[in-house]
């Protein structure tokens, strides 16, 4: 790197108190993957590569279409239905010359995954969907990667730092900290129909951008243990503070090879109730033989259930447990119905018999529900 | 909001159950009566992914509501 470049091009930040050459030049060493080049992705590619960021790696297998550009300012309408990862290159490399841009035209999925983001000191992380959302952050936890996490949803926004070195062995919480499981279908929006207002992600990837410039620097405090909101609305920001979820170990591949076995992709419940029994069938398969109820809740999860025996095998413990569910019946119930519906399905693949296991459907709620309902 | 209310700052489509980005419900003293009272009010809330903050603090067991705490609902979200 040319030390006039490095004078010139970044010397409004350079000049800055409490920034300066040294965290230029921490900048120019970085090399930061950047999975998803759409909304989020934009403003976060745009802004490192301005900041001179030393090596962007850019994830994304898909093309530029006309209902992007109202919000993925990189692109342009004679780009539509050129590589997305390409056209980013391009333009990206017209801003500075002096980063390397690496384009990995491919949908990064769990047998590609490790070997990428390894290659990288940062993650960011800019996809649109749970599956990745929670492969990249289980990816990152194995690789000991901080990651970049920031999401938008209608008019508002999260953004987070995960994973980054504390210590000798220890890391800041990750994404399954907050939320352990990744969530069932039902359990949130479906992102397709929600819309979006072009500039909020503008607005939330360049926080993200911020963050991870911040991180690579050491200048200022980045979103450590912590989840930023900001809603467009009212133009409010909090920044809720959090701490290590017991479950979110339990729900991490704990080794490359069980992370090679997870299934991201249908770990949302599909929407199929083949399992689903409702409340008057469970209470008439209460009383027969052969039959073993179990509760996938965590421990701490009210009501407590006194009506009738049961197992306690919380469902993150069930993937290490379904061989001790042993013969006959058995009847998963959590909640609501979502989780004991996730039990069923891995117990009736595992032991390759759909028929035996069933989920209370509405859960433990609504069967105590309707049950206080007959009493009065 | 009268002494013995709480208000609860509802966050992203979480609002699309509640009808409005801030709701009132009566003083409760601890998370677990916090959540019931939630979910006889708001059943639909039952089948959602959320996390409970209590003064900007995300709460995992059960908790102590002080006076005046703030309440936050925070749903996972996804898009990009």
């Amino acid at each position: 790197m040319a030390d006039e470049n490095l004078h010139e091009r970044y010397q409004r930040q350079v000049i800055l108190k409490g920034f300066g050459e040294a965290a230029q030049n921490a900048l120019l060493q970085a090399k930061v993957l950047v999975i998803g080049a759409g909304g989020l992705g934009c403003p976060v590619l745009q802004y490192l590569t301005a900041a001179g960021t030393g090596c962007i790696g850019i994830v994304d297998d898909d093309m530029v279409s006309i209902t992007n550009l109202h919000r993925q300012v990189l692109f342009d309408s004679n780009d539509i239905g050129k590589s997305k990862v390409q056209v980013a290159s391009e333009k990206l490399h017209l801003m500075n010359p002096d980063t390397e841009l690496i384009e990995y035209k491919i949908y990064l999925d769990k047998n590609n995954c490790l070997d990428i983001i390894s290659g990288y000191d940062v993650v960011v992380d800019c996809t649109d969907n749970f599956s990745s959302r929670y492969m990249i952050n289980d990816a990152c936890v194995l690789k000991g990667k901080p990651l970049i996490f920031a999401a938008v949803s209608g008019f508002e926004g999260q953004v987070a730092v995960f994973n980054v070195a504390k210590g000798e062995k220890e890391r800041t919480g990750n994404y399954r900290d907050l939320f352990p499981h990744q969530p069932g279908q039902g359990e949130v929006m479906n992102c397709a129909e929600a819309g979006v207002l072009g500039v909020l992600p503008g607005i939330i990837g360049s926080m993200q951008a911020l963050e991870v410039i911040k991180l690579i620097t050491g200048v200022g405090e980045p979103l450590v243990n912590q989840l930023l909101t900001y809603n467009a609305i009212n133009n409010r920001v909090a920044v809720f503070e959090y701490h290590r979820n017991i479950l979110s170990s339990a729900c991490l591949p704990s080794d490359e090879k069980e992370f090679l076995e997870m299934d991201y992709k249908n770990e949302c419940i599909k929407d199929s109730r083949q399992f689903e029994i409702d409340a008057e069938t469970f209470d008439a398969m209460l009383s027969q033989k052969n039959t073993r109820l179990v509760d996938v809740r965590e421990f701490h999860e009210l009501p407590l259930v006194n009506e009738f025996e049961h197992t306690k095998i919380t469902l993150a413990e069930l993937r290490n447990k379904l061989h001790e569910l042993g013969n006959g019946r058995i009847i998963f119930f959590c909640q609501s119905g979502i989780r004991s519906q996730q039990a069923a399905a891995m117990a009736a693949e595992y032991f390759g018999e759909p028929g035996r296991f069933f989920s209370l459907q509405g859960g433990i709620l609504s069967w105590k529900e309707l049950h206080a309902k007959q009493m009065t | 909001m009268t002494e013995t209310s709480m208000n609860i700052m509802v966050f992203g489509q979480l609002e699309d159950i509640t009808g409005a980005p801030a709701i009132s419900i009566n003083k409760v003293d601890n998370t677990e009566l916090l959540l019931q009272a939630l979910y006889v009010r708001y059943p639909a809330l039952l089948q959602k992914k959320f996390l409970l903050a209590v003064d900007q603090k995300i709460i995992t067991g059960k908790t102590e509501i002080g006076d005046k705490a703030e309440i936050a609902l925070l749903p996972p979200f996804s898009g990009g």
